[in-house]
């Protein structure tokens, strides 16, 4: 009874470190965007990014407005992530119920194109300005911040 | 019997009250400090009370009057360097007294005023001509006081594609608050069309190489010709990082160069509020600013071509201005535009 029970634990230990033959996925690096980022434009009123562990919020630095999504998939070395509303109050953005982003980092500037659903993620067409090269238009949907200190 | 009347008077040198004013008729709107009272005239007969002061770019001298005129005075003597005079207020125009002619600048004087006073009220009086005096001795005027000048400023002749802004989201962020309360202040003085706008090409996020290489060339793409510009830049490079910009005084250098090259005639570089909010206390940024800054203000006020005027955002910057730190609300647009309204009304930029 006692060796067989002490069989058994063997394996699982075994299994538990990864010794048994099977697969294991090491664990993902954090999101490079953790951190809170200060909009600097082109087209949007001011308002903070926060991006923590699995969250990323949207703050109306005058307190109108504000909006949770969360991060449900995000590769540091693709630059995209996708997100879903989790809630909001006041007239916030983005607007949509999931949203794909492509982003840029450049020392402390960043760059996000979102695009609704989650069915492909958009082409960032001018990172680290959001403006159209020819007429300087803004770009919909992207967006210039700067990390904050 | 009249000339002797002028002998007389002449020894007893009753006639310098009459240059005297004069002198400063038209002062405001010509220099900083001119010359100062000019010794009188000769053989004026009568003219009494032609008051005035020195060129100090300010008030008016009160019309004289009754005067029936001096000769010319004398120059008066020659003027320490004046300071930048702000347009004369409306004078009292004397009864019959005649226009004040234009006074001159002292011989070390100073930038001069621009003048924006209204025309006097006197019957007979009439502005000065105005000017911007930039030296030469102080000269006695000719008699009689009257109007306050007008100023050389012509209004109304600027489009609002004349004016180029560049920078980044300072001036780039939507709403455009400091943009808007310019233009607004600009209609309301008949300096800008109803739906005219200034031809704004900063972008958020901009590093000062880029706002002198990419948004200068968008600010002469396709035939534009700028003759005036407003702008700030060197704030991103601050906020990417470092104690200092380096480079952003050579660069602006280098871009007051093109600016003078393709006509540019006055440039107005904004110097950043104190940035946090409140103002002030975001210390790391404020340190790389005021290290910056004096920097962008020599290079700056060394530029003759295009004329580069300084302004210092500081001390119109309060509570309330900026809820992120860096850019404006409505009031700090406000106030950001109407002190640099007040600077284009000075130095009669785009008017």
């Amino acid at each position: 009874m006692s060796r067989r029970w002490l069989a058994m634990l063997a394996v699982a230990a075994a299994a538990g470190l990864g010794c048994g033959g099977g697969s294991s996925t090491p664990p993902q690096p954090p999101f490079e965007l953790v951190g809170a980022w200060t909009y600097l434009g082109p087209s949007d009123g001011p308002h903070d990014l926060t991006v923590s562990d699995g969250s990323m919020v949207y703050t109306d630095v005058a307190g109108m407005w504000s909006s949770r999504w969360t991060i449900t998939a995000y590769d540091n070395t693709q630059n995209h992530f996708q997100v879903t509303f989790d809630s909001g109050s006041g007239t916030y953005l983005p607007v949509g119920q999931s949203m794909s982003g492509t982003y840029d980092l450049t020392g402390p500037l960043l760059t996000v194109q979102l695009a609704n659903g989650l069915a492909a993620y958009p082409q960032l067409q001018s990172p680290g300005t959001c403006t159209a090269e020819t007429d300087g238009t803004p770009i919909p949907e992207c967006r210039l911040y700067i990390k904050q200190n | 019997m009249r000339s002797t009347r002028f002998t007389v008077m002449a020894s007893l040198g009753i006639g310098v009250i009459l240059s005297a004013g004069a002198c400063s008729s038209s002062g405001p709107a010509s220099t900083g400090n001119g010359g100062t009272i000019g010794s009188g005239g000769t053989v004026a007969t009568g003219g009494t009370t032609s008051s005035g002061g020195n060129a100090s770019g300010g008030t008016v001298g009160a019309g004289g009057t009754v005067g029936s005129g001096g000769s010319v005075g004398t120059g008066g003597t020659p003027a320490s360097g004046g300071t930048i005079g702000s347009g004369g207020t409306t004078a009292s125009g004397g009864a019959t007294g005649s226009a004040g002619h234009a006074g001159h600048a002292g011989s070390t004087g100073g930038t001069g005023g621009s003048g924006t006073g209204s025309a006097g009220s006197g019957a007979t009086g009439s502005g000065g001509a105005g000017g911007r005096g930039t030296g030469g001795s102080a000269s006695g005027g000719t008699t009689g006081a009257g109007g306050a000048s007008s100023g050389s400023c012509q209004k109304g002749q600027t489009k609002g594609s004349d004016v180029a802004i560049l920078g980044e989201s300072f001036y780039a962020i939507s709403p455009q608050y400091i943009q808007n309360r310019i233009q607004d202040d600009a209609r309301k003085a008949g300096s800008l069309g109803a739906s005219d706008t200034y031809h704004n090409v900063a972008v958020s996020g901009q590093n000062m190489n880029y706002i002198a290489t990419t948004e200068w060339t968008a600010a002469t793409q396709g035939g534009a010709a700028p003759k005036w510009v407003i702008m700030d830049g060197g704030g991103i490079d601050c906020l990417s990082g470092g104690s200092t910009c380096s480079t952003c005084a050579s660069t602006f250098k280098t871009l007051l160069g093109k600016m003078g090259t393709a006509g540019v005639k006055e440039v107005i570089y904004t110097r950043y509020p104190e940035p946090g909010n409140p103002p002030g206390s975001n210390t790391s940024l404020k340190a790389c600013l005021d290290s910056t800054m004096p920097g962008m203000q020599t290079t700056c006020e060394g530029s003759t071509s295009p004329k580069c005027h300084f302004v210092d955002l500081r001390p119109v910057w309060v509570n309330g201005d900026t809820t992120d730190g860096l850019h404006p609300t409505q009031s700090g647009g406000d106030h950001v535009g109407d002190l640099i309204w007040s600077e284009m009304v000075k130095e009669c930029f785009a008017q």
